[in-house]
């Protein structure tokens, strides 16, 4: 009935549009305005009673069971009669029952499997196998602009299918990992990943991430908002073929993320849940602190050496003045109380001796940090009718990260829905929100802490520790503290967490409407809009029983040393902080499609298309509001007003009562257009171009346009008759592609630009500074990319891959450039860089069936990335800069990769002075007959001593899968591997002026000073300049490791107990990650000594279909 | 279909952040915050450690003094031994900091034209830029290249920066076209009419008229033009020619500073007293005209006297020597930072915040005002300009002949003026003075520095070999080397000076 009501519908509407056209020829007017399809559809409707008589009067009951490969049934495959709408889905058991004709074929088709037809041919009981979708025949790429068969590709892409991404997920990062060659990703402590990187750093100061697409527009909300359960597919695309459609915010390749959309007219229900339990805290790799034993024992070293400032508790005014903010350790305190004669000697050292017995580990441990768990819970509904199919998803998150006090919860929300409204018009809406909350506490240092700095005292009280945060003995002598604002000035770690509370809420949205035209056979006109919306507000109150807020009021009283005047200038009460930030983004796209073949020989397909978008972002970060009662939303007021204020100390006092706003604007306009043209199933060629233009800031409008195009091959060999003899290869596909893409900044522009500061404060007056110097010679960056391969597939699928060679050479890359000082800086940014990354990429997969029972699937991933930066004009490398210390930002030398690593090479210890009078000092070797001393300093440039050690970024990354099916059980797992790089590990600090030594101070003592650098030799030496210790290359490790990503054991609950609980599918997961770490240092190169490290977490889920 | 979207790609990425200039009030910030910035900093070395006012000698090394033994820099500076300063980091060089302010005051000069706002503004903001860059032109000149002379004209000079571009010719031009450079500018600074008071407060930190005139004193006091450099002290002294009164309690007070090594108490002055003090930002000082410093602390050493500057004082009625000069030195309590281990007593000449005020002031106007007299042969008159000084240095007690001095003729009256400015500004105007005496036309007033020292080398200091170190009026090491870095990175078009 439904379909007689479209139709006339359909021919109503028809008859409006062509009321205007009565006088013109009708059959004219129909084929220009509509399709063929519609004529055709038209005629039906005609005939439509006569057909149905007819096809009625032959029908007969046909019956049968689908199943798959294993032989196992598929329920809820779609079989439909070919040519008609007629058609049903199979049972819990797999079977349907269908009336057709004998001459009826059957298309019977599921997601994932291979469609296939069947002639009914009279039969009444069928049996029917479908074969799954193999790894690389029939899929298709969605390059979000397009989709299009594999076959007909040239260029280089992965695919991530539904079913290596069906299991527990906290985000879909993790199911790229070594999975795509040339993919290397960061991960975060909690084995999250963090970043990607495809084929290697191209810009030396733009941005190296890819791209990220969602359903056809790219997401400014990160991995995070993306719905784990939802996702269809991912594609990867690296080469310029994907990148030029992309344009310039491509160049870093992109991943393509395909959500799933309702398939079949079947009401199903998906749950699924997920538990995960991370390890506890790795307290002692975090704190990489010597033990208090060895801690006090080299304070005690120090005592009276190294120009180290030692003063005793009472002084004058003016020394209290400079002095009351250097935070001393306990040992330090004490060092000063006894050379001042306020301790006696016994007393310091039965003190001392106290102190190298305390170890403070296990409080820190209970007290700041708990059992990190994750949940997830999620529940997706789908189904439809012919015209309207429905997706809703609703997840929710709670995580309980490593830190007491904090948790996160999210709430996330997707709906899509694909109406086709014509026969010519389809409509979709999505719409994705997400909420998510997190609570946190103050932001404590725990590595600020001594070993012996212990939370409690004796009697079970919280310690105070204020001699943390300023010179807490100078404050007991000297300060009249009844007479402050606050009497209590202690900083008591604990009650700081307990009293400190902030909470960040996001809401995030992004809606999506896209109207699809079919215009006639082949020819459709999309017009699509996305809005994006990221919200964010961060609110932290700080109440009175803080140390911050009772010194912060305290210290911003009037004093100086003058005991009967303490003048309070701030309220007194709770400080509360806000801020918030508001990203907005559109997209608006209109996009003409032609995807017909043309005499079964001539495959074309075509789009071509407008789009503009545009991210504009506003950040508030407010004044603190002082004084607040969060029960009667009160605040306080300034007492003495905010002009002319001194604190504690007779300084200038500024308060800060000034919010503070930032506003930018991205716009881009694109025009774009991609032809593909496949001879016979054979030959295809490709051919794209695009232009962006953007809003940077430039005198002359042309700069601010620049095309970029590909050009693609390829050829299926296998559809060639002379490969009709080799039986044992199934599919053969050599490619190659070439073009040339771009990448901009906004954040330069040719001519100087300044920045506005606000008024300061003091003076009144407006300020700005300089925010860039400009670049005259600013041009979009360039990189050509030559990508050549091939798909393979050998022994009817039992071994199936692809190679890939590309080389991509950047031009007029972006860099950070020395020009002399005369021009107002040392450095400027220009567009004179080239960078070259030149690899291949081999992807081999195998399918086995051992035993009837048993399956083995696996895959290897290498990526090779050779990086190197071919050109950069900068002269001089100074060795300070090439070190690494004391430089922010990245510098880059001519000839090596980004990411190269200088160390110095250590010459000993030598006697720089003369012979009667001698100065030892440990030294950096020049040259065989040269060597500079710690705190000396040469003319020659850093490469003319250096030493190279090779890229801290692996060149080489690699994955390896194993999946073995055996009955219901499924057991799987990933290991990735990074190899030929190098880090730096962590070598001893040289602790000065009484901070935490780190645990590698057992690497010094009894050392052979020419090998590694001693302590100094002198009482006299200055130790800060025992820094370039840190760069020695005895220190320099190899960075290569392999983890263990993920070990996976999931069981299907037969289908014979859930017929009876009418559920279709049940699911356990097991999975274990990051178990493992191969490496060969204990340190972990990317997590490396004084961070959290990577620790193994498991995961419990449950996924029931119903 | 392109320039329809130029309207849409039109729009900025940023309304405070990367901007455009477009108002007057923007190029007026940017000053704004270059007077609050680095901009008022100098790293002159010279001015505290090469002039005759400083001392240093071997056995002060010998026991250690202070750190600055990883520095070769310093002691190249003191012996002069300019040639092997190129070694320097950069970084924290006049040449850096002195080019970014020039590359500010170009950034405006070029806008000035384009932007929009009242004309009288851009007329003051166009000034200020012009003063801001003789100021810089002139201090890089006094550091880097020869003294002024007739016999130095052709020496290099400096490039000549005009443009924020990065194409202009980076060779040096010869001296003199420098200082016609910086004439230019001086001239167009001049016009420049800005009060130094604005609502009772003295706002030295800015480009003011008084800031103008006095710079182009000081500039043609250089060149040796006494009549032009008379005229412009007297209108500088126009905008306000009060000195702080070293008789009047309330004006200038000794702090108590507690002795690092021995608890003991040493008097230690301050320009203001710190505490209950009504100044804003920035103090009076020695009534600034504009509040250029130089950071001692920074470089680890202070000025250390030499016996020719303590001799120079009254040690019984010159309040500069009762207030400034700390016989031991060592002891306060913030050099004790950097030099604990030197037990040895060492003067010092220095103030409670670690500061030696280059920038022109009412005392060096006054003084420059006395020295043109009597250059211009009007000695009278100088020297009852000096004697007028003298009343707010010389404790009003002292007898009046040590107060008020008298010059038997021209040279005499110069030499006593050009004594009082060491006395004043030992740290910072002093190294001037010597190079421009040992290069004016008048050969009577030549100063020879000497001194006896280690040798010193590229990287250290070979303490095997003493040397006796001569800086006469025929040297060539007076200019401290330009950075190597910019020899390198300029490919050789910006050439080092030769000694």
């Amino acid at each position: 009935m439904n379909c007689i009501k479209i139709k006339s519908f359909i021919i109503l509407l028809l008859i409006l549009v062509e009321v205007p056209n009565l006088k013109a020829e009708r059959k004219t007017v129909l084929s220009e305005l509509f399709s063929e399809e519609i004529h055709a559809t038209i005629t039906n409707s005609q005939t439509a009673p006569s057909d149905i008589h007819q096809v009625a009067q032959q029908k007969h009951q046909t019956s049968g069971v689908v199943y798959d490969e294993k032989g196992e049934v598929l329920i809820g495959a779609t079989v439909m009669i070919k040519g008609s709408t007629i058609g049903t889905v199979t049972d819990i058991d797999g079977k349907f029952i269908l009336s057709a004709a004998n001459d009826d074929i059957l298309l019977v088709s599921f997601v994932g499997y291979i469609t296939q037809e069947f002639k009914i041919n009279g039969k009444t009981k069928l049996k029917i196998v479908l074969k799954e979708d193999s790894k690389i025949l029939n899929e298709v790429v969605v390059t979000g602009y397009q989709t299009i068969s594999k076959e007909r590709a040239t260029g280089s892409f992965d695919i991530i299918r539904q079913k290596d991404m069906d299991r527990p997920r906290v985000n879909i990062g993790k199911s790229l990992l070594g999975k795509v060659p040339g993919l290397s990703a960061s991960q975060s402590a909690d084995g999250e990943v963090a970043n990607f990187v495809i084929r290697g750093q191209g810009g030396l100061l733009t941005n190296t991430t890819p791209l990220l697409v969602v359903d056809g527009f790219p997401i400014e909300g990160g991995l995070n908002s993306i719905n784990p359960n939802d996702v269809e597919s991912i594609s990867v695309l690296k080469d310029a073929a994907a990148a030029s459609i992309w344009g310039a915010r491509a160049s870093n390749g992109v991943i393509v993320v395909t959500t799933k959309k309702a398939k079949d007219n079947k009401l199903t229900v998906e749950v699924t849940s997920q538990l995960k339990i991370g390890s506890k805290i790795d307290l002692g790799y975090l704190r990489n602190v010597a033990s208090s034993k060895d801690m006090v024992k080299y304070e005690e070293s120090l005592f009276g050496k190294y120009g180290i400032k030692e003063f005793g508790s009472n002084t004058d005014f003016s020394n209290f003045k400079s002095t009351i903010n250097y935070t001393y350790s306990q040992v330090g305190i004490l060092r000063n109380k006894h050379i001042s004669g306020e301790i006696s000697d016994q007393e310091f050292n039965a003190q001392l001796e106290k102190l190298k017995q305390l170890d403070n580990n296990d409080q820190l441990k209970r007290a700041f940090y708990q059992q990190p768990i994750f949940q997830q819970y999620n529940i997706a509904i789908h189904g439809g009718t012919e015209r309207m199919k429905n997706f809703v998803s609703i997840m929710y998150n709670h995580n309980n990260p490593l830190s007491k006090r904090t948790n996160s919860e999210n709430w996330q929300f997707n709906y899509r829905g694909d109406m086709s409204v014509f026969k010519w018009l389809d409509l979709s809406i999505s719409s994705y929100l997400q909420y998510s909350k997190s609570k946190g506490t103050a932001n404590f240092k725990i590595k600020n802490l001594a070993p012996y700095d212990m939370l409690y005292n004796a009697d079970g009280s919280y310690a105070n520790l204020n001699h943390l945060m300023l010179y807490s003995p100078m404050v007991d002598a000297m300060v009249p503290k009844n007479l402050f604002p606050y009497e209590d000035w202690g900083y008591r770690p604990i009650e700081e967490m307990n009293n400190t509370n902030s909470i960040n809420k996001a809401i995030n949205g992004r809606f999506q409407i896209g109207l699809n035209f079919k215009l006639m056979k082949g020819l459709t006109f999309d017009s699509k809009l996305q809005y994006e919306r990221i919200q964010a507000d961060e609110k932290t109150i700080y109440n009175e029983n803080t140390f911050y807020v009772r010194n912060k009021i305290n210290t911003s009283s009037s004093w100086a040393g003058n005991n009967n005047k303490i003048s309070q200038n701030l309220p007194s009460g709770s400080i509360m902080n806000l801020s918030n930030s508001l990203k907005e983004s559109f997209n608006f796209r209109n996009q003409i499609n032609f995807n017909r073949i043309i005499a079964e020989k001539h495959a074309i397909n075509a789009i071509a298309g407008l789009e503009i978008s545009q991210m504009k972002s506003n950040d508030t970060n407010y004044a603190p509001t002082y004084g607040y009662d969060p029960d009667h939303l009160t605040v306080g007021i300034f007492p003495n007003g905010t002009k002319n204020l001194k604190n504690w100390t007779g300084n200038d006092l500024a308060i800060d009562y000034i919010n503070k706003f930032s506003y930018h604007l991205d716009r881009y306009f694109s025009a774009y257009g991609n032809i593909a043209y496949t001879y016979n199933d054979k030959y295809s060629v490709s051919a794209s171009v695009r232009t962006d233009a953007s809003n940077f800031i430039t005198d002359d409008p042309k700069y601010k346009y620049s095309p970029f195009w590909s050009v693609g091959f390829s050829w299926n060999i296998m559809n060639e008759e002379f490969m009709k003899p080799y039986k044992f290869i199934d599919f053969l596909k050599p490619r190659i592609t070439y073009g040339s893409n771009g990448n901009s900044d906004s954040s330069t522009s040719v001519i100087p630009l300044i920045s506005l500061n606000g008024f300061n404060q003091i003076s009144g007056d407006l300020e700005a500074s300089i925010w860039s110097k400009g670049n005259p010679s600013l041009r979009w960056e360039r990189t050509n990319t030559l990508n050549a391969g091939f798909d393979y597939s050998l022994f009817n699928k039992k071994l199936y891959g692809k190679i890939d060679f590309y080389t991509k050479q950047g031009y007029d890359i972006l860099g950070n450039v020395s020009i002399p000082m005369i021009n107002g800086a040392t450095s400027a940014v220009f567009n004179n860089a080239e960078i070259s990354n030149i690899g291949f990429e081999i992807l081999v997969g195998s399918d086995l069936n051992i035993t009837k029972d048993l399956k083995w699937s696996g895959s290897i991933t290498l990526g090779y990335n050779k990086n190197k930066v071919k050109k950069l004009t900068s002269t001089s490398v100074p060795y300070w800069w090439l070190s690494g210390e004391g430089v922010s930002g990245n510098f880059f030398v001519e000839g090596k990769p980004i990411g190269q690593m200088y160390s110095y090479i250590y010459g000993g210890v030598k006697n720089v002075g003369t012979e009667s009078s001698p100065k030892y000092l440990p030294t950096i070797k020049l040259n065989d007959n040269e060597y500079m001393p710690f705190g000396g300093s040469t003319s020659y440039d850093g490469l003319d001593f250096m030493k190279y050690e090779g890229t801290t970024i692996a060149p080489i990354n690699a994955g390896m899968t194993h999946a073995f099916s055996y009955k219901n059980f499924d057991l799987s797992m990933t290991l990735t591997g990074k190899f030929g790089h190098v880090f730096r590990r962590t070598g001893f600090n040289y602790a000065t002026n009484y901070t935490n030594p780190n645990a590698q101070l057992k690497e010094i003592m009894n050392a052979d000073p020419n090998e590694i650098v001693p302590m100094p030799i002198q009482d006299n030496d200055n130790l800060a300049t025992w820094s370039k210790a840190q760069y020695m290359t005895y220190l320099t490790s190899s960075a290569s490791h392999v983890r263990l990503q993920e070990l996976l054991l999931s069981y299907n609950l037969p289908s014979t107990w859930l017929s009876k609980l009418s559920m279709s599918k049940v699911t356990l997961y097991f999975q274990g990650n990051n178990l493992f770490t191969l490496k060969s240092t204990d340190e972990d190169p990317e997590f490396l000594y004084g961070n959290i490290r990577i620790q193994p977490s498991y995961t419990f889920g449950l996924k029931c279909i119903f | 279909m392109f320039t329809a979207c130029d309207d849409f790609l039109d729009k900025e990425p940023s309304k405070s952040a990367g901007i455009t200039i477009s108002q007057v009030d923007e190029l007026e910030a940017l000053l704004n915050k270059n007077n609050f910035g680095s901009g008022m900093l100098d790293n002159n070395y010279a001015s505290i450690l090469s002039s005759d006012a400083f001392e240093l000698n071997a056995e002060y090394y010998d026991k250690g003094f202070s750190k600055m033994n990883t520095t070769p820099e310093i002691y190249q500076i003191i012996c002069w031994q300019m040639g092997m300063t190129e070694n320097t980091n950069e970084k924290v060089s006049m040449w850096n900091a002195n080019f970014s302010s020039i590359y500010l005051a170009n950034l405006i000069l070029e806008n000035i034209s384009k932007v929009k706002g009242a004309k009288e503004k851009i007329d003051e903001v166009s000034y200020k830029a012009h003063l801001l860059r003789a100021y810089n032109y002139l201090e890089l000149a006094c550091y880097y290249c020869m003294p002024y002379g007739q016999s130095t004209l052709n020496e290099p000079g400096l490039p000549i920066k005009q443009k924020t571009s990065y194409d202009e010719d980076m060779r040096r031009v010869s001296l003199k076209d420098t200082y016609d450079f910086i004439e230019k500018d001086v001239l167009e600074a001049v016009k420049l009419n800005t009060p130094l008071f604005e609502d009772n407060v003295r706002k030295s930190w800015k480009e003011t008229g008084a800031t103008a005139n006095s710079l182009a004193a000081r500039f043609y006091l250089l060149k040796g033009d006494y009549e032009q450099a008379k005229n412009y002290a007297k209108k500088a002294l126009d905008f306000g020619n009060d000195l702080l009164d070293f008789n009047n309690p309330d004006e200038i007070a000794g702090a108590d500073v507690l002795s690092f090594s021995d608890h003991s108490i040493i008097k230690m002055s301050t320009w203001w007293k710190p505490i209950n003090s009504k100044q804003t930002f920035r103090s009076e000082k020695d009534r600034e005209y504009y509040s250029k410093d130089n950071y001692y602390l920074s470089i680890n050493l202070w000025g250390v006297p030499s016996p020719k500057l303590l001799n120079a004082y009254n040690h019984q009625y010159d309040m500069r020597y009762r207030y400034f000069i700390v016989p031991n030195f060592q002891k306060v309590f913030f050099m004790g930072m950097f030099a604990n281990k030197f037990t040895m007593d060492v003067p010092g000449y220095g103030v409670f915040d670690g500061v030696y005020t280059t920038g022109p002031n009412v005392a060096e106007m006054r003084l420059v005002y006395a020295e043109c007299l009597a250059r211009t042969g009007n000695i009278a008159e100088a020297m009852s300009q000096l004697n007028d000084f003298r009343k707010y240095r010389i404790d009003k007690n002292a007898p009046s002949n040590v107060i008020n001095l008298t010059a038997t003729d021209k040279q005499n009256a110069v030499a006593l003026i050009l004594k009082e400015r060491m006395m004043e500004f030992p740290f910072s105007k002093r190294w001037n003075d010597i190079r421009r005496c040992n290069f004016n036309d008048d050969p009577t007033d030549d100063i020879t520095v000497v001194r006896q020292f280690y040798d010193v080398q590229k990287n250290s200091v070979n303490k095997d070999v003493v040397k006796t170190y001569e800086l006469s009026p025929t040297s060539r090491n007076y200019p401290v080397a330009i950075p190597n870095a910019e020899i390198v990175i300029s490919k050789g078009a910006i050439e080092q000076n030769k000694y």
